[in-house]
């Protein structure tokens, strides 16, 4: 069992229906495919980072991690069964939905907005509490809320307990936030977007806050963010890796270091480029031909960056590439390829 | 040293070509009990990038809305804001009637706000908006569309289509982009922008501040950046100031700020940045949090916080001196700061960025 991962996603695709107005009546339904045929694992006490740009899917396949979206193809397994067949009752396996839920927990970008405004910290911090041991005394609970406010930084944690969550700042918000998700014992949190919303000085604190946890409590992490240097200190410290999505499909993955230093996809050069540095080296043209991301309900054929790749050639108009292996990394590029067609291709113009 | 801050200006806080010049201007919320942005002094060059950076709660938006004094109520501002324009009039800004100020804004400096649907209208479309702000101004309409044409191109959009579409109808990044166009249609001179791209996707940002460049290169234009993303603007920048509890504390050109931070705030803010260059060990945040603008510490603001501070710090808050030629820093002990807080990237530093090859 130790080496079987948490969650194995295969194939995955969410499609989303967008219905016409009122004058599309009669016409086909557009199809918004969010995310487009996604195959990663999330083994114990891992770290994966889902990057990207707005509106690649990142989100939604995050969700559908911890089965908040259903897939409308492909599977989810957890810990070797296929989640929504236990959700339908088609599942051999004697697990519940409910604990499957119980262990996928997610904190979000904006805390302010996820924590119950009427509610003092230690009823909040109590909730989970209550669905997880019941049995706790009213005593115990306070105890554990208190250690793990003590845990995370905010001292004196009686007095924060009492407190209403918006006489609290953004980075505790945050903290309270990664409390309760943890008071859950789950295998999995989903972090979407958790510390963009944090001063660029509290950031790494709030990353080295949540790998101290991982730690303790035994989680993995789904990281999502549109920031490379971030994904890349969470993702190294905690031992991952990287994702990179486009229009709905993973088009790189591999351990953060290498993944920086060595892309093998135009798109990850192209968020390489993007992520501020600080080395004052001229970090010269863009590596990309159009600065818009093309829709995603109508994205483009073959290779869906050909739009924008400036390494694009015919060949990428007009076939999809599969996904490469190269020394633990895997990327969905022709290039990876010295003997494909690509290489013959006439190159692209605009 | 000067003593009292208002006629001995340093040269890095001064220049011989001002654009705007702020001389000790304070905001306060409640009649002079705590200021949100306190005794600034600085000259905006013309035809410069200044990145104006600062945590959340530092004062910076404060900063970019005293230049066009649009401070919110009940908040007031003093000192003196003074906008110099390039055929050499010197305007007042605080002295201003209502009018006068409607018109200079626009026209000779204009505002761009993070999140830019907030401040189109939902209900008319992007053309509404450029042929309002033009008629408002009394600008020639006509040739005003077809500035904006040219404007949205610069932007890598597609006019027409942009023209005629709904704010909701763009994306983020484009809806940005438009209101970029309409900001500079009336053509100011000045641009303050504040967090324009702080709601955007890292990519967009980038592309972004890549245009912002290529505008300010082809209008001529001055802009004011402000941002809490000290790494972003300092690609963008000539010049940076960095804000720490409503006061300026360091300024200087991007370049030497990035390799010879002086004031340990600054060093700290460095070092607590994730940047892809830095061993990943040595990134550390700053201990403790900003302070709040009622019971400030005494002193400079930042010594508790602050691993030099000694007696003097906790007792005056210091003046700025000069680091360099260009390059100014509010620190008694900024000669220590180099030492004593290395800067975990250091290595990997371009050898020509070092100071001397940047003295102007």
């Amino acid at each position: 069992m130790s080496s079987q991962p948490v969650l194995s996603l295969d194939g995955v695709e969410v499609h989303f229906e967008n219905q016409r107005g009122l004058m599309g009546i009669g016409q086909e339904p557009e199809t918004v495919r969010a995310v487009d045929g996604v195959t990663i694992d999330i083994e114990e006490r891992d770290v994966v980072s889902l990057i990207g740009e707005s509106g690649c899917g990142k989100t939604t396949l995050g969700k559908t991690c911890i089965g908040l979206q259903r897939p409308t193809g492909g599977t989810v397994e957890y810990r070797g069964h296929d989640m929504w067949d236990v959700r339908d009752g088609k599942s051999d396996s004697d697990l519940e939905w409910d604990d499957i839920r119980q262990s996928l927990q997610i904190i979000h970008q904006d805390p302010g907005a996820s924590l119950n405004p009427n509610r003092r910290l230690v009823s909040i911090l109590s909730e989970p509490l209550r669905q997880v041991s019941p049995d706790l005394s009213k005593g115990e609970k306070r105890e554990r809320i208190y250690s793990l406010l003590e845990h995370v930084g905010m001292n004196p944690a009686a007095d924060f307990a009492e407190r209403y969550p918006h006489q609290l700042s953004g980075g505790e918000q945050q903290r309270v936030a990664l409390c309760r998700a943890l008071l859950m014992n789950p295998d999995v949190i989903l972090a979407d977007e958790a510390i963009s919303a944090l001063d660029v000085s509290l950031r790494v604190e709030m990353m080295d806050l949540m790998l101290d946890l991982q730690d303790e409590f035994d989680t993995s992490y789904v990281f999502i963010s549109h920031d490379l240097s971030n994904a890349r200190y969470f993702t190294e410290h905690g031992n991952g890796k990287i994702g990179v999505m486009y229009l709905g499909q993973l088009v790189e993955s591999g351990p953060a270091e290498q993944l920086i230093n060595e892309p093998k996809h135009p798109y990850t050069e192209v968020l390489r480029w993007a992520t501020p540095d600080l080395s004052l080296e001229q970090t010269g043209d863009m590596p990309m031909r159009k600065i818009d991301i093309p829709d995603p309900i109508d994205p483009p054929s073959g290779c869906r960056f050909h739009t924008r790749c400036p390494e694009a050639r015919e060949v990428c108009k007009r076939e999809t590439p599969e996904t490469y292996q190269i020394n633990g990394q895997r990327a969905a590029c022709f290039r990876r390829d010295e003997s494909h067609d690509y290489w013959d291709s006439p190159e692209l113009v605009d | 040293m000067a003593a009292d801050g208002t006629q001995q200006q340093q040269s890095a806080l001064s220049a011989e070509d001002p654009v705007i010049q702020m001389r000790n201007a304070k905001v306060t919320f409640d009649d002079g009990e705590s200021y949100v942005m306190n005794d600034i002094s600085i000259d905006v060059r013309r035809n410069e990038i200044i990145g104006v950076v600062g945590e959340s709660g530092s004062g910076k938006s404060m900063f970019a809305e005293s230049m066009l004094d649009a401070i919110p109520d009940p908040g007031v501002l003093t000192g003196k804001v003074e906008y110099l324009a390039e055929d050499g009039r010197e305007i007042d800004v605080l002295g201003l009637s209502k009018e006068d100020l409607r018109q200079m804004r626009w026209e000779e400096i204009s505002m761009v706000f993070q999140g830019a649907m907030s401040s189109f209208n939902p209900t008319m479309s992007v053309k509404g908006h450029f042929v309002e702000t033009l008629k408002a101004h009394d600008y020639e309409v006509e040739p005003g569309l077809d500035r904006a044409h040219e404007l949205l191109e610069d932007l890598y959009l597609e006019p027409d289509r942009i023209l005629n579409s709904y704010p909701h109808e763009l994306s983020g990044g484009m809806q940005q982009r438009a209101l970029i166009a309409l900001s500079l249609v009336l053509e100011p001179e000045v641009l303050v922008m504040d967090e324009p791209t702080a709601a955007l996707d890292l990519l967009m940002q980038r592309s972004i501040l890549m245009l912002l460049e290529e505008l300010q290169d082809k209008y001529d234009l001055t802009m004011v950046f402000i941002t809490h993303d000290l790494p972003l603007v300092a690609s963008l920048a000539d010049r940076l100031a960095i804000m720490y509890a409503f006061r300026l504390v360091e300024v200087g050109p991007a370049d030497e700020i990035i390799a010879n931070a002086a004031h340990p705030y600054t060093r700290a803010l460095l070092n607590a940045t994730p940047n892809l260059d830095a061993p990943l060990d040595e990134m550390r945040p700053i201990e403790g949090s900003g302070p709040a603008p009622i019971n400030l510490p005494s002193g400079c603001a930042y010594h508790p916080r602050c691993p030099l501070a000694d007696e003097q710090c906790r007792s005056a808050v210091p003046e700025f001196q000069q680091t360099d030629a260009d390059h100014a820093a509010a620190c008694y002990n900024w000669e220590e700061a180099t030492d004593q807080i290395p800067l975990n990237y250091e290595d990997m530093l371009d050898d020509t960025a070092t100071s001397e090859g940047d003295v102007a």
